[in-house]
């Protein structure tokens, strides 16, 4: 079964104002692709303009948390997606993350350290 | 195209893997007995299914998955059934067939299963508190596999039950 929960897709927008999105007129990119040595902001943006778009700025000393929470329904088929957005950093030797995740059938977020 | 996922069931000695979408606890190695092969309620101890292995496979498009769990609904099938689950999940390499006698009852899979040790309570995990399968990453192919088994003793209603539900939960970048 396909499950392919694109409500959401990501933008990748880079330090020198270029940027990359998961779809575009080449297909879909994946996230491997992101430069992330290159990356200012990263962001879940809808193609419905109602929905909110959520944006992280990334600095050169955290890393990128990105990444679609699917809880797939083994009876019925049904794929509830969660979008997760965020960073970690290692500051005197410690894992530090923040991370939203995102609900858009419930229309909420929030963030959390613990990825769960 | 996303990642696109099948949940499969692992039957036979040399190991097939078959999609299920209403797996169903029975006494033989069968992804899809339908009425075939039930549990018979025992006057007295416990007559068990054979074990399912189960995974999920992943195709399509994707970069990598981690951090696969599974949970329930936390109801179970009530009195009288006992559902397990592996506390190990296991690679393709320990697999094993379920084994048993076909229409009465399956072996226990902490004695007769190489790879499992011991079991816990399948319904005991939840949305709250799910079982870890696989941390992965996983670029292709299946993640890691659960053993489940239903143990059904003398105060269990007869009848098909009503279908419980089991979900996958895995992130996908």
């Amino acid at each position: 079964m396909e499950c392919n929960p694109v409500l959401y897709s990501w933008v990748a927008v880079y330090n020198n104002g270029s940027s990359l999105s998961e779809f575009d007129g080449n297909g879909r990119h994946l996230f491997k692709e992101i430069d992330q040595d290159k990356l200012d902001q990263l962001s879940w943006a809808s193609s419905d303009p109602t929905k909110t778009t959520y944006t992280v700025h990334i600095a050169p000393w955290q890393r990128v948390i990105l990444f679609r929470r699917h809880h797939f329904n083994e009876r019925t088929g049904e794929d509830y997606v969660l979008y997760a957005l965020g960073w970690q950093a290692t500051i005197d030797g410690r894992n530090y993350k923040s991370i939203l995740f995102i609900d858009p059938q419930t229309n909420t977020a929030r963030i959390t350290e613990n990825l769960g | 195209m996303a990642a696109v996922v099948d949940v499969q069931e692992g039957n036979g000695a040399a190991v097939t893997w078959n999609l299920v979408t209403a797996a169903r606890f029975c006494t033989a190695d069968d992804p899809a007995p339908a009425a075939t092969n039930p549990i018979p309620i025992p006057a007295a101890g416990t007559n068990r299914s054979y074990w399912k292995s189960h995974a999920i496979a992943f195709s399509g498009a994707f970069t990598n998955v981690t951090n696969v769990k599974i949970y329930t609904d936390g109801v179970g099938f009530g009195s009288g059934c006992i559902e397990y689950i592996g506390v190990e999940t296991l690679t393709l390499a320990q697999y094993a067939q379920a084994t048993g006698t076909p229409g009465t009852t399956g072996n226990e899979m902490v004695a007769s299963h190489a790879n499992i040790a011991s079991k816990q309570l399948l319904f005991a995990f939840t949305s709250t508190s799910p079982k870890t399968v696989d941390a992965g990453p996983i670029t292709s192919g299946r993640c890691k596999h659960v053993v489940t088994q239903l143990d059904v003793d003398p105060t269990a209603a007869a009848g098909t039950k009503t279908a419980e539900t089991i979900t996958w939960r895995y992130d996908e970048t």
